[in-house]
């Protein structure tokens, strides 16, 4: 029978490698049959406080703890948003009021931070939880699951100011883990070394994959990707075989003065930005016996819905293809645009009925019945062997290490400080740099602290120019175009 | 000007949210993630002249601004 729920995988790999390591850092790991206890013993304490099919906010660093929050939320037949702790509260809240979620999972220290975000939400520590099991509640809600529940919604930046929930069912994340291990060539009991954060979505198929192959995932700690040496030292002394991670991070390491001497490393994938054929080569000389490939995929599409095998040489200039749809997936280029339909769409944004109508449209080629599609604001075009080329955005989002920003965002932050009369972002992307210019009373360094208690780190600007003028395009829009020319002199 | 000195002022042009001369777990505790660390090291090479290798940089040099400084020095040598 084919799977319905992903805790299947996760019953598998209990029963078939109970002993193996499941996720694991350093001092604090489990085994799949501790995962699978933990797990369940998260889901009896929720299931006992909500209904099914309610959400769950999870405040808690990555480690197997919070993978045991999110998968005890999955055991009491609800669905999961896991936080990034850094962020400012105030994003948190716009989070908190759309997601309004039925209860807050956090570590002790977020507890203060959660009950100021709650609303009237119960906040629970996860370190209180008891180790015990009600195996008949979870039976009960296990037997009321259909694969079109929703398994996770994760919040990425919205154009207005509010960050959009992508919500991702159970069938969505099955389709694409089922094809995802044969298509990777992932072999049984893989070791993954985990570099996404997991309110990044391409935490997906780290975390479901390693589950699925009854493999492993090393949750590499954050610090080590400042220190490239002890970064280096760990995939070596863990043996790491697989890495999915954001070209940024490849790419850092890559020019780190350290050799890339991996003997146990055979898989390379990135996802999430733009991969330079620079760093990707620089890799390729160091493991030439290893497998690249380069996938492509917002959020809403769960994770990824094109790949490319590197099987031929580019040159430091090239552009790598985004290569072909996966499997259950259409792409059409309408206009240009990037248009994803199949079984990866996302039924929507939570809680946000008009910012889905905008985004999920019925496919305008085949009218006769509604099929939904994706406008994913992503140009594309086919290259002379029929693969797909990603070309950019079509409107202010932009990429930096990974993180999807709108612009838009940003801007709603500025307009709203005190002492701003106007404001605008523009994006240097050879420098990777965002630049904010403003008009008003505001000096740079309360601008700078206004905007830090909004917006999350990555999302700071990098310069900033105080105007006494906004310049205006004929018809009194803001005209990006100067404000980009003034800061380049 | 001494060292010390022209280290700190270097360190709040980089990041003038932290108090680099009290701070002893910098790293540990997040008060820099790694484009602080990427500023810092510039910063590092404009004050003292020194070039240090992004391979050669351990945690433990980096969360103190004494510790910063005993970097800088083995670099000088």
């Amino acid at each position: 029978m084919s799977v319905r729920n992903i805790l299947e995988w996760l019953e598998d790999a209990a029963r078939l490698a109970p002993d193996a390591p499941a996720f694991d850092m350093p001092g604090n790991g489990v085994t799949w049959l501790q995962a699978r206890r933990q797990a369940r013993a998260v889901g009896s304490f929720i299931a006992a406080r909500t209904a099914p099919r309610a959400p769950v906010l999870i405040l808690m660093e990555k480690s197997p703890a919070c993978l045991a929050a999110m998968l005890g939320t999955v055991y009491a037949g609800c669905f999961y948003t896991p936080l990034d702790s850094s962020m400012p509260e105030a994003r948190m809240r716009l989070i908190a009021d759309t997601l309004r979620p039925a209860l807050i999972l956090c570590e002790g220290r977020f507890a203060q931070a959660a009950a100021r975000i709650a609303g009237s939400a119960p906040v629970c520590r996860a370190e209180e939880i008891p180790p015990q099991e009600d195996a008949p509640l979870l039976a009960a809600r296990r037997a009321g699951h259909i694969d079109n529940d929703l398994l996770y919604v994760l919040f990425t930046s919205g154009s207005t100011g509010v960050p959009k929930g992508v919500s991702i069912t159970h069938r969505s994340v099955i389709d694409f883990v089922e094809w995802a291990c044969p298509a990777l060539k992932l072999p049984v009991g893989c070791r993954f070394g985990s570099q996404a954060p997991f309110y990044f979505d391409n935490s997906v198929l780290d975390i479901y994959c390693a589950m699925r192959m009854r493999g492993s995932l090393h949750l590499i700690p954050k610090v080590h990707f400042m220190f490239p040496a002890k970064l280096a030292a760990g995939i070596q002394e863990q043996r790491i075989d697989t890495l999915f991670w954001v070209p940024s991070a490849l790419t850092a390491l890559a020019n780190a003065e350290v050799p890339l001497d991996f003997p146990d490393l055979q898989r390379v994938f990135f996802c999430g930005e733009v991969m330079p054929c620079r760093t990707l080569n620089i890799w390729r000389r160091a493991l030439p016996g290893a497998d690249f490939v380069n996938m492509y995929g917002p959020t809403e599409i769960t994770d990824v819905c094109a790949w490319y095998r590197v099987d031929r040489e580019f040159a430091d200039a090239d552009s790598l293809p985004i290569g072909f749809p996966c499997a259950n997936t259409r792409i059409d280029l309408i206009d240009g645009e990037i248009c994803v339909s199949g079984t990866c769409l996302s039924p929507g944004y939570y809680n946000a009925p008009e910012k889905t109508a905008a985004a999920f449209v019925p496919n305008p080629l085949r009218p006769q019945v509604p099929e939904m599609m994706y406008k994913t604001g992503d140009m594309g075009a086919y290259n002379e062997r029929g693969e797909l080329m990603f070309l950019g955005r079509r409107d202010g989002q932009i990429k930096r290490s990974g993180y999807r920003i709108e612009l838009g965002e940003i801007e709603s932050a500025l307009q709203a400080a005190p002492g701003v009369d106007t404001g605008c972002c523009v994006f240097d992307a050879e420098k990777e740099w965002i630049v904010c210019a403003w008009v008003g009373a505001a000096e740079e360094k309360e601008l700078k602290s206004a905007l830090k208690a909004r917006l999350p780190k990555y999302m700071l600007p990098d310069a900033w120019m105080h105007l006494t003028e906004m310049p205006r395009t004929g018809s009194g829009k803001i005209d990006r175009v100067s404000v980009k020319r003034l800061y380049q002199v | 000007m001494d060292d010390m000195q022209k280290l700190l002022s270097a360190l709040a042009e980089v990041k003038d949210d932290v108090d680099f001369a009290a701070e002893t777990a910098l790293v540990e505790d997040g008060l820099i993630d790694s484009l602080d660390l990427t500023r810092i090291l510039m910063a590092l090479d404009d004050a003292f002249g020194v070039h240090i290798p992004s391979g050669e940089i351990e945690p433990e040099n980096f969360n103190s601004a004494q510790a910063m400084l005993e970097l800088v020095r083995r670099y000088q040598q």
